[in-house]
């Protein structure tokens, strides 16, 4: 049931699709739905609809500001979703990357939009409609008080991470956004994976596109070549052929470790034949999630840990099924019965991301959603073949120091 | 002859650009794709002295992104000189006071050109102190002598 205030507009979607937008006009909350699949103009019964995008810190009432028969969405991208609002010829856009909109008019009839200037909490972006009687005058940004709070994160994410480790000082709301996780990921200078080769580093991150850099980091230890990857939380663990190090590669910073091996628990999947791709990884910060892939069907399985990882005691660990996926003519994970690469992944809210080598040795991405392949991505980026390959989601946490630094440092 | 886009400063000023020049604007991009830049697009938060500049960069990019594209296929050190050219040219290009630095990086955050954006980010926080900080972004500082010390002493290893 729609109360009669809400905006609500149903247009076509994509060319074949339904979109619906819908604003509440107490909490000013913009939905936006989409029919799944193509309309059959001939049966309504099976349309599935589904959110395609929420926008909760709108400021911008399409009500009031409009008479709502003619609002027109414009547009939808990734990220943006234009709105014409017809009878002010003023356009929004707004993104779902920061739930923040920007807002630009159309001039065409200018003179009659004094009044419908939206309030928007970031001084900055308002744009006064022209009000030709008043004078125009330079609106100089710098003279603001205080820059809005999103400026701030915006300004912060460019800023390389061992600066921002000096900007803890600044105030005490400065450094809870450095603490914070979803800043962190969506920092600049961020990655998903780590791949290495012998000569090189790389970086991959995912958001907003695949792309690939070369990163100029030390390896821990030079000489030895690292056999494994493993991300472990804020940290990289690489394992050499007898010691491991414990890695922070924003800040350039390792320590060695000792490694020892212990029967922790037993895994979901029962007997795994060689040929298979399992996987064990860090779930959610303090559990397990483990991926397997059957090398005959390409069927996917990943089970999760149904409480914390008790470290001391693996007695206890309850496995559960978390997904399964069954995808037409999708790739095998371990390409050939003789190499040992196994794939990497990470689950982030709906999608499934993973990074393998084909059967040639160059390193692929492919992201999964729900039950589908949504992309699939060589990375030639990568010149070396068979690259070790991890994820990892850089931290501003600097490497514990050993008991013995700590000592030399109280001196 | 290439489309023309028309902006118009907070001061009323127009600057006529080649619609190329203009796509570097994602916000710009979207209004042009909708149709809708008859008549200027006037931008009342972006004054003349920053919308000169604003065009200046995207105008250098869009022919330096030209000019790649015609060398493509024969990379060579040519490729690369263009490239640190061009990361010359930007270097030279942030090379500005405070405020209209400060205009610079909100004109690309709203106009979304995120290469000025990253640009001018990094310049302005490059090698400031603590102080600078506060005093550019008018923080009070919150922590007490003690807490402030405190966290410096965690973070210590990065102040090094």
């Amino acid at each position: 049931m729609n109360h009669p205030r809400n905006a609500l507009v149903l247009r076509v979607f994509r060319g074949d699709r339904f979109s619906l937008l819908k604003q509440c006009y107490k909490t000013k909350k913009i939905e936006i739905w989409v029919t799944k699949n193509k309309i059959n103009v001939e049966d309504g019964d099976d349309v599935v609809w589904m959110n395609f995008m929420t926008f909760y810190k709108t400021n911008y009432d399409i009500v009031s500001n409009a008479s709502w028969n003619q609002l027109l969405i414009l547009r939808y991208s990734e990220r943006f979703v234009t709105i014409c609002n017809g009878l002010y010829d003023c356009f929004e856009t707004l993104s779902t990357a920061t739930n923040r909109k920007s807002c630009i008019c159309g001039s065409k009839r200018k003179n009659q939009f004094s009044n419908i200037i939206p309030k928007t909490t970031f001084k900055f972006y308002e744009i006064s409609m022209m009000d030709s009687t008043k004078t125009k005058k330079a609106i100089a940004a710098h003279d603001q008080e205080e820059l809005p709070w999103e400026m701030i994160e915006e300004i912060l994410s460019h800023v390389p991470p061992i600066s921002l480790v000096r900007f803890r000082t600044v105030c005490k709301r400065w450094n809870a956004l450095l603490n914070d996780k979803t800043f962190l990921n969506n920092h600049k200078f961020t990655f998903r994976f780590i791949l290495t080769t012998k000569s090189k580093i790389y970086s991959v991150s995912i958001d907003p596109k695949i792309l690939v850099r070369e990163l100029t980091l030390e390896v821990p230890g030079t000489e030895s070549h690292i056999k494994h990857l493993v991300d472990c939380n804020e940290f990289l663990l690489c394992g050499m052929d007898k010691v491991a190090a414990v890695w922070n590669p924003w800040f350039k910073q390792s320590r060695w470790i000792k490694r020892f091996y212990a029967y922790f628990c037993d895994l979901p999947c029962g007997m795994n034949h060689p040929r298979n791709a399992l996987v064990l990884r860090v779930f959610r910060g303090d559990r397990f999630s483990l991926l397997k892939q059957c090398y005959k069907t390409k069927k996917i399985e990943i089970w999760v840990t149904k409480n914390k990882i008790n470290v001391e005691d693996g007695n206890d660990v309850v496995w559960m099924n978390f997904r399964t996926l069954s995808i037409p003519n999708f790739p095998g994970l371990v390409s050939n019965e003789y190499s040992s690469s196994q794939p990497s992944y990470f689950i982030d809210d709906k999608r499934l991301v993973l990074c393998s080598c084909d059967e040639t040795g160059h390193p692929w991405i492919y992201v999964v959603e729900e039950n589908k392949l949504i992309s699939k991505v060589q990375l030639n980026d990568v010149f070396d073949p068979w690259p070790l390959h991890c994820t990892y989601f850089p931290s501003l946490v600097p490497v514990p120091r050993g008991p013995r630094e700590e000592a030399l440092l109280q001196d | 002859m290439s489309k023309k886009i028309i902006f118009e400063s907070s001061e009323g000023e127009s600057f006529e650009v080649d619609e190329a020049v203009a796509l570097e604007c994602q916000t710009i991009k979207n209004m042009i794709e909708d149709d809708c830049t008859d008549g200027g697009i006037p931008l009342a938060n972006v004054n003349s002295a920053t919308l000169t500049k604003v065009i200046d960069y995207c105008k250098k990019h869009v022919e330096a992104a030209a000019a790649a594209e015609a060398n493509a296929g024969d990379k060579d050190i040519y490729g690369a000189n263009k490239d640190i050219e061009l990361k010359t040219w930007d270097e030279e290009f942030v090379k500005v006071d405070q405020p209209l630095l400060f205009d610079l990086m909100l004109a690309a955050n709203f106009l979304i050109i995120p290469g000025l954006l990253d640009l001018t980010c990094k310049t302005m926080m490059r090698g400031k102190t603590v102080l600078q900080i506060r005093e550019i972004f008018h923080i009070k500082k919150d922590y007490t002598d003690a807490e402030e010390a405190e966290v410096r002493k965690e973070n210590a290893w990065a102040f090094e």
